[in-house]
């Protein structure tokens, strides 16, 4: 694989759930306790795994299911999802 | 600790061996000589002196007068190699300890699983291991150079060598961090595995 290539094709929507929450990071993080530094990379997309438990407290934090948060892009249109956002 | 009380008895017996100086001996007094068997090859060196017997009355029982050989009395260039493998054994300790002390340095500061860490392990086991194993190689040239000029010497004589030697503690050492290496080699996977887990 080359460098250039991401190694997935997963893509985190936890930014438009806050915004559909109305949600900022910092509360989230309080209600979670999850560190803000772990949700920005996180949000960022840079997170390479996430825990079971933090699925766990996130989706109870934001009333979501983790196919709210997670979504399949197509490599050559990244920045298309594959589905529609589930509100 | 060990180590380093290894590494210093090691030099002071290159000194005394080179220098053959009486104030390098623990006990001193006017008489006091390094002797032969500083060298690590060397259990017994002694003059042996029955000249004397012919003096004796018929029946009379003759006892041989030993003297040890002092190290001056062998040249400084078979003393040197000699405790050239003490000298490396010395150095490779010392090597192996700075190595160590730098990793510590790194796990100290948080980092236990920093390249750096690695790299100090094994370059102390590679140093301790190789080091011994060298020594141990060495040893019996010193032993041979010693007892061909022995040989050659005229006059009653005894003589006591080592043959082998093996410094265990130190390859056990080298080994047991060669052994930690690998562990800290494969924590740094782990660590990199879990690198931007949530």
């Amino acid at each position: 694989m080359s460098s250039e290539e991401p190694s997935h094709r997963v893509v985190c929507l936890l930014d438009k759930v806050l915004t559909a929450r109305d949600v900022t990071l910092t509360e989230l993080s309080a209600r979670t306790g999850i560190t803000m530094a772990n949700l920005s990379i996180l949000k960022t997309g840079k997170a390479r795994a996430i825990r079971f438990t933090t699925l766990t407290a996130i989706c109870e934090a934001l009333d979501c299911k983790p196919a709210d948060l997670f979504d399949l892009v197509d490599l050559h249109n990244l920045d298309e999802p594959t589905s529609d956002l589930i509100t | 600790m060990v180590a380093v009380v290894v590494a210093a008895w090691n030099l002071y017996i290159v000194a005394a061996a080179l220098t053959a100086h009486p104030l390098l001996l623990p006990a001193g007094g006017s008489d006091a000589y390094v002797g032969a068997t500083v060298l690590p090859q060397v259990l017994q060196l002694e003059w042996l002196d029955s000249s004397h017997c012919g003096d004796l009355a018929d029946g009379e029982a003759c006892h041989t007068v030993s003297t040890s050989v002092r190290a001056e009395e062998i040249p400084l260039w078979i003393r040197a190699v000699a405790v050239t493998p003490q000298l490396l054994e010395a150095m490779a300790i010392v090597v192996a300890l700075l190595a160590v002390r730098r990793a510590l340095q790194y796990i100290a500061w948080g980092q236990p699983f920093a390249g750096q860490v690695r790299a100090g392990l094994r370059a102390a086991a590679v140093v301790l291991v190789v080091g011994t194993l060298v020594r141990t190689a060495l040893h019996p040239v010193g032993l041979a150079l010693t007892a061909q000029w022995w040989d050659g010497l005229d006059g009653g004589r005894g003589i006591g060598m080592q043959p082998i030697y093996l410094s265990v503690p130190l390859l056990v050492g080298g080994l047991v961090l060669g052994s930690l290496g690998v562990a800290f080699r494969e924590g740094a996977r782990l660590q990199e595995d879990v690198d931007g887990v949530i």
